[in-house]
């Protein structure tokens, strides 16, 4: 488990991390969400002991990294998957991993078989495209077989079938009981992979809780309207108990009713309409929603900060 | 069994470097720029003092072949080992590699001591061939009768020069290590040493400051090296075998102990 207590990190005047408190919690992928620039690398980096927090502290299983007895049979992290000396075959880069650990080189041709690289494990990293990097990296984290995973990005510059790839492994080491903290500033990949999400915003918390609890936060299914004169259907609607809000004068965001039962009313009203769909809810609305109020909404886990 | 788990940790770090160490072409390469350049410079110096001796410009006497390498190894190869050695640690801050180097040994100074001892066994190893190379090369052109066979070779005279080789070119690579870890940037890490080795005593010399000579690295190994054949300032500016030695030591434990400090201390 990784715990984060006031975690802070200060670069000059910029507060990059402004005192995290959090857990990461086995058996589940947590997201760490968030735009560019909002803290999550330099999290997970103080997470690693690779850089300092200016306060608090990042622990894992109740210690720092640095005092773990066998970091990388503990933690499995990859902040970067292009962090391999160019000219290093990727067979060197896991060999010399698997030496500090005193693990067998036969592990080495596992992972490399796991991730798919046996054939190109010969060849200089630098000579790799990008999903094989991500894959390299992959295979540097699971050598130590650890029980936390930590992926900065890992989908970063992949193709669909590279993304698929991630995605399920990502899910089979957190169904394995695996701890997974994944990040990502693309919502939509975290719809699908996550259980648990993290937003994180300017270096603070902003939410803290399941997904689907992130989800039912934000605006749930809407019906989108577009009609010159709709306000013979504003009435029928109104009358009907929906919710309706406009928008702009030729636009209604209805809820509270289904998209059928708009197109019924709007034909009784004789109101002429330009268009009629669904607006589902999605993570990226919620997240909007979260990091527009810029309010710091705080779910299940912790006190309100 | 306690010391035994206490310093697993350590030896699998001096593993995981060896491994490093070897696996990229640059290391090769610049070990076999060293020796060339003391195969080309050993019988160079060999041949420009024989014919001198020959054309009476200097006493004819006995010269050990093996001081014609450690001149080699003085006046050319030590950059070549240099190299080596910053790039050593210098590459791992390229794309950023030393986070994976980290990760798996968290313990900073645990990660400059595996690198510092893998360099100094692979450089000490080095010494020796380059050392052994460039001597019998030297010994063959000084004892052709040709140049007049000058040369001697007995191992009371090169086994102490082997030591004397290892010794300088390992302290001169864990200088080099040091300024890595301290600086990060080949370029930057390079040009510091250059400049401590060679710039630091032209300096010295052009603004008179030559008392301060003896306390340099270039000046400190020739004194080491303590041979009639090593190029360098007259024998009353450099200092005794011993005081080379301490000097050499000194730069490098300095070196590193800036290095360990700035690896501790700063973001990875």
């Amino acid at each position: 488990m990784i715990a984060l207590r006031g975690l802070t990190k200060r670069y000059g005047s910029v507060l990059a991390v402004d005192s995290l408190d959090l857990e990461v919690h086995p058996g589940r992928v947590t997201g760490l969400l968030g735009p560019n620039g909002a803290g999550k690398s330099t999290t997970l980096r103080m997470v690693l002991g690779l850089d300092h927090p200016t306060a608090g502290r990042a622990l894992i299983g109740g210690r720092p990294y640095r005092e773990l007895e066998h970091p990388l049979r503990t933690v499995g992290a990859v902040l970067d998957a292009r962090a391999v000396h160019p000219g290093r075959s990727a067979r060197s880069h896991l060999r010399a991993l698997a030496r500090s650990h005193h693990i067998p080189d036969r592990r080495v041709e596992e992972v490399l078989a796991i991730v798919g690289l046996t054939e190109a494990a010969g060849r200089h990293a630098g000579g790799f495209s990008l999903g094989m990097s991500q894959r390299l990296g992959i295979a540097s984290a699971l050598l130590g077989d650890p029980e936390l995973l930590i992926f900065d990005e890992p989908v970063n510059g992949l193709d669909p079938d590279g993304v698929r790839w991630i995605r399920d492994l990502t899910r089979s080491l957190a169904e394995e009981g695996r701890t997974v903290l994944l990040s990502s500033h693309l919502m939509s990949e975290m719809q699908l992979t996550a259980d648990h999400l993290v937003v994180i915003g300017e270096g603070r918390l902003i939410a803290d809780a399941p997904l689907d609890e992130v989800l039912e936060h934000g605006p749930g299914t809407a019906v989108r309207v577009r009609a010159p004169h709709p306000e013979d259907l504003v009435a029928a609607l109104l009358a009907e108990g929906a919710g309706v809000e406009r928008p702009a004068p030729g636009e209604l965001v209805v809820t509270e009713t289904s998209i059928e039962r708009v197109g019924e009313l709007a034909h009784r009203a004789g109101v002429a309409l330009h268009e009629l769909s669904t607006r589902g809810a999605s993570l990226e609305q919620a997240y909007h929603e979260l990091t527009s109020n810029n309010a710091r909404h705080t779910f299940s886990n912790g006190d309100p900060l | 069994m306690t010391l035994v788990l206490r310093h697993r940790p350590l030896l699998g770090a001096v593993s995981a470097e060896w491994v490093r160490l070897r696996s990229v072409r640059s290391t090769w390469a610049g070990l076999a720029a060293a020796l060339a350049l003391t195969l080309l410079v050993a019988p160079g110096t060999a041949l420009a003092l024989a014919t001198n001796m020959d054309n009476g410009l200097v006493p004819a006497v006995e010269i050990p072949a093996s001081e014609a390498a450690l001149n080699a190894i003085v006046w050319a190869a030590q950059f070549a080992v240099v190299g080596v050695a910053v790039v050593f640690v210098t590459a791992e801050y390229v794309n950023g590699a030393v986070h994976f180097s980290l990760q798996a040994v968290p313990v900073r100074r645990r990660l400059l001591a595996a690198k510092a001892i893998v360099l100094s066994t692979v450089v000490a190893a080095a010494a020796v061939v380059m050392t052994v190379a460039g001597t019998l090369l030297a010994h063959a052109l000084l004892s052709h009768p040709l140049l007049g066979d000058h040369g001697t070779l007995k191992l009371s005279d090169a086994v102490p020069d082997v030591l004397r080789a290892i010794v300088h070119l390992v302290t001169i690579a864990l200088i080099g290590l040091g300024f890595g870890a301290a600086l990060r940037s080949t370029a930057t890490a390079l040009g510091a040493v250059f400049l401590l080795i060679l710039g630091l005593p032209a300096i010295l010399v052009m603004t008179g400051a030559d008392v301060l000579l003896p306390y340099l690295s270039l000046v400190g190994g020739i004194s080491l090296m303590d041979g009639a054949l090593i190029m360098g300032p007259p024998p009353e500016a450099t200092g005794s075998p011993l005081s080379g030695l301490v000097v050499l030591m000194s730069w490098a434990i300095c070196a590193l102990t800036v290095g360990t400090l700035v690896l501790e201390h700063r973001d990875a």
